[in-house]
């Protein structure tokens, strides 16, 4: 022990001055002290920020629905296969495959789990049946070890039920705000407060494999797309331009050349902006080609 | 110095965390102690932070360079100064004076004067060859310990009396300094500083928390914004740097979480834990039932044997990672993906390492030895990492049943039966 003490002690003056002199230059950034100053003395400025215009911007003139469907051009990516190290009886009866599903092609190149939501809608224009403060559960369970919803949207404060529908127990753990033990046959309440810009990961530590995504919105704006792609954003404020948000697990923000209602289009960072006219139904049908999910 | 010596330190191996210590604090206690100037360097700056940067452009496709990774640092550094001369700017504003005081910042803060006396540069002598001048867990040493050295930059706490995703108190930071974390290279300091240098030195912890976690939201709010062409530039600069969005927007929801922390601590509810062994009235069979209960949670609705194993060795689940790891992998999975691995350690990432649940055997508990300690890491599970709440259909009385049985684990034999009375003594 003592040697292996002595032999370690002399040869760390080599990994220290590894350790020392190894950071290289893009460790450190060089910021221009005058423009530092500068915002410095805008920050400590007495009294709020800039004037935003906000409150002169014209209001909706009305209210419409967004729907549509995203598809998938091209044969599916290859299924990637899960490493079932736990539990096996219970998450893979059987001995069966389990696969992630992360990109689940439904009838007609339907693309399942597509998260599409109107980002930064003004408060006051939000309608009656998106308002915040929807108090109907949602159900979230899970079974052979797979959460049985793969992407589930709610609004903050809305109640959500974890179940836990296997005879082992799991644990629930989104991102990094909640992680909490579910007794098998047993359920847990969980409530989010916060608003989320982009679905977070829920993942179980015990069977780390298992995956699912949550989005957290305070308005009703968001929806993720059905088995066959389908997907509705009802009664969204019309006359003014929204921006929406898209997203996919596999490729977070869906960016990159794509067809919109037949017509090649290119997204940039998973959002496109919109107008929507009063009273009348938008179609967005969405068509990604194979390639992207590569 | 300390830097290169450290390491031999932890290959003593964690079978003896008290013997290291007294080695720790020989070492400490020599003559080169003017030397741990922080690795050398005259004036250290704060090093930026490349992993997640790189996590970013690769989820919003922009590169971090430039005139964008330019007015990141422009910011981060007008809000925050340097290693050398801390400021909160703003700070006022966004109400950061309920945190911490930049009095003791300056205490802490700048390089360690030779006059031990002057008692500055506290942070510089006593923690940066662990947790590095910037706070990112990547001193000079830290590759060479296991678990590494906190990076303090998320804002994420392990041994706490908040729950999952709150921020810790000024109590519990404190507890952490003075009695550091057994098991773990993270000494003890209560020997060493007195209580207004440990009050300076939790201030400087949370300060640099405060800006890793300002830092992160910078960088991924910057990932939003175009800088293509110049009007685009000048209007994300107009948008980006102003008062609105770094004092009110970022700042201020940061510094929230913190005020709003000791409200959020879980205080102790349920049956008197504390047994009293000296009290007359102490029952052995009443806590020897409680440790019967705690053992069948265990096995059954408190599902700590998933993880603990059936034997308490902690080899129920090893592969997984903790947060700092996973925040840029995602998911455990996602670390033997070979090209993000390789952009992970470019960027600067300590090699993953799977983290591993506890030997309960051992009775070495890093967050503290006190039943309340065991309670809170019971109760709220151990942020950070994958040990979850016991399940909110547990009452309290079932967590402290939890609790004294796990205390009761290292002093059983595993061929004794479970309601062993002798180790309650020995306990004592
Ligand atoms: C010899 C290396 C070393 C030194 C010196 C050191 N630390 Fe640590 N520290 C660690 C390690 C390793 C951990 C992580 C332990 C773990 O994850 O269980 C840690 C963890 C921490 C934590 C996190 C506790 C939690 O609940 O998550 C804090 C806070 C901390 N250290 C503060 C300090 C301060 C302040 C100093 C200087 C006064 C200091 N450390 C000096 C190695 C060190
Ligand atoms: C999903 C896996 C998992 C489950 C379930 C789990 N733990 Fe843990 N536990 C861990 C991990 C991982 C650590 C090590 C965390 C660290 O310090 O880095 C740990 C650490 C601990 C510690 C050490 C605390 C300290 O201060 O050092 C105790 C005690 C503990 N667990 C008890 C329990 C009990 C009791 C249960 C059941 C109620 C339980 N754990 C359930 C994974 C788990």
């Amino acid at each position: 022990m003592l040697k292996r003490f002595w032999m370690i002690c002399t040869l760390l003056p080599l990994a220290f001055f590894a350790g020392c002199s190894g950071s290289p230059e893009a460790d450190f950034v060089q910021v221009n002290s005058a423009a530092v100053e500068e915002l410095r003395t805008k920050l400590a400025s007495s009294g709020s920020g800039t004037e935003t215009d906000q409150q002169e911007e014209a209001g909706p003139s009305g209210y419409a629905t967004l729907k549509g469907r995203f598809a998938l051009d091209g044969s599916p990516p290859p299924q990637i296969k899960l490493d079932i190290s736990k539990d096996p009886a219970i998450c893979a009866p059987g001995g069966k495959d389990v696969f992630a599903n992360d990109v689940a092609v439904g009838p007609n190149g339907g693309l399942a789990n597509i998260v599409i939501f109107a980002n930064g809608v003004n408060e006051d224009w939000v309608h009656d049946s998106a308002k915040p403060g929807r108090t109907d559960e949602v159900i979230f369970d899970q079974k052979e070890c797979v959460f049985l919803t793969h992407v589930v949207g709610i609004q903050t404060g809305q109640p959500m039920t974890v179940l836990n529908s296997d005879p082992v127990a799991h644990n629930l753990k989104v991102s990094t705000t909640f992680n909490q033990t579910i007794p098998e046959g047993k359920s847990v309440p969980f409530v989010a407060s916060k608003e989320l810009n982009s679905p977070e990961k829920m993942s179980c530590s015990i069977h780390p494999w298992m995956t699912a995504y949550l989005l957290v919105r305070n308005d009703g704006y968001f929806a993720v797309t059905a088995e066959d792609g389908s997907f509705e954003i009802p009664n969204l404020p019309a006359g003014v331009e929204l921006e929406f948000r898209v997203w996919h697990e596999r490729l977070n923000g869906i960016k990159g050349d794509l067809q919109v209602n037949g017509s090649a289009e290119t997204w940039k960072k998973g959002r496109f902006e919109m107008t929507l006219e009063p009273s009348q139904d938008q179609e967005l049908n969405v068509v990604l080609p194979a390639a992207m999910f590569n | 110095m300390l830097c290169y010596l450290q390491p031999c330190l932890t290959s003593l191996g964690e079978s003896n965390p008290m013997k290291r210590l007294r080695i720790f604090w020989a070492l400490l206690s020599m003559p080169m102690i003017g030397l741990v100037t922080g690795c050398g360097t005259e004036s250290p700056d704060f090093r930026v932070n490349n992993v997640y940067m790189e996590k970013i452009s690769r989820e919003l496709d922009v590169k971090f360079a430039g005139q964008r990774q330019e007015d990141v640092y422009t910011a981060l550094t007008a809000m925050f100064g340097t290693p050398d001369l801390p400021v909160v700017t703003g700070g006022e504003d966004a109400g950061v004076s309920d945190v911490l005081s930049v009095e003791n910042l300056h205490l802490a803060a700048g390089p360690v004067i030779k006059d031990y006396e002057a008692g500055k540069g506290l942070y510089r002598q006593h923690c940066a060859h662990c947790h590095g001048v910037t706070g990112d867990g990547y001193g000079p040493t830290a590759k060479f310990l296991n678990p590494y050295p906190r990076d303090f930059r998320m804002g994420t706490f392990k041994f706490k009396s908040t729950p999952v995703g709150y921020r810790p108190t000024d109590d519990d930071l404190t507890r952490i300094v003075r009695n550091g974390i057994n098991g773990t290279a993270m000494p003890s300091f209560k020997e060493m500083l007195d209580s207004g240098q440990i009050d300076a030195i939790v201030d400087y912890v949370k300060y640099l928390a405060l800006r890793g976690q300002t830092e992160r939201s910078l960088i991924s709010l910057s990932g939003d914004y175009g800088y293509e062409t110049p009007e685009e530039t000048t209007e994300t600069q107009a948008e980006l740097l102003s008062k609105e969005v770094l004092v009110d927007e970022i700042l201020g929801a940061i510094v929230e979480e913190w005020t709003s922390a000791s409200e959020t601590a879980t205080e102790a509810e349920g049956r008197d834990p504390v047994y009293d062994f000296s009290s007359p009235e102490f029952d052995q069979s009443e806590l020897d039932e409680s440790i019967a209960r705690g053992q069948q949670l265990y096995y059954g609705a408190g599902a700590c044997v998933t993880c603990h194993g059936p034997t308490q060795l902690g080899d129920g689940q090893t592969t997984d990672y903790d947060n700092w790891t996973k925040d840029f992998f995602g998911e455990a999975a996602k670390v033997a993906d070979a090209e993000l691995l390789d952009a992970y350690l470019t960027a600067g990432g300590l090699p993953p390492r799977n983290i591993i649940p506890r030997n309960l055997r051992q009775g070495v508990y890093r967050g503290g030895r006190r039943p309340i300690d065991i309670y809170w890491r019971v109760k709220n599970g151990i942020d950070g990492t994958p040990m979850p709440a016991a399940s909110s259909q547990l009452t309290d009385d079932d967590v402290w049943d939890i609790v004294n049985f796990v205390l009761s684990v290292p002093y059983q034999s595993l061929s004794q039966p479970a309601d062993m009375p002798e180790f309650v003594r020995d306990r004592n």
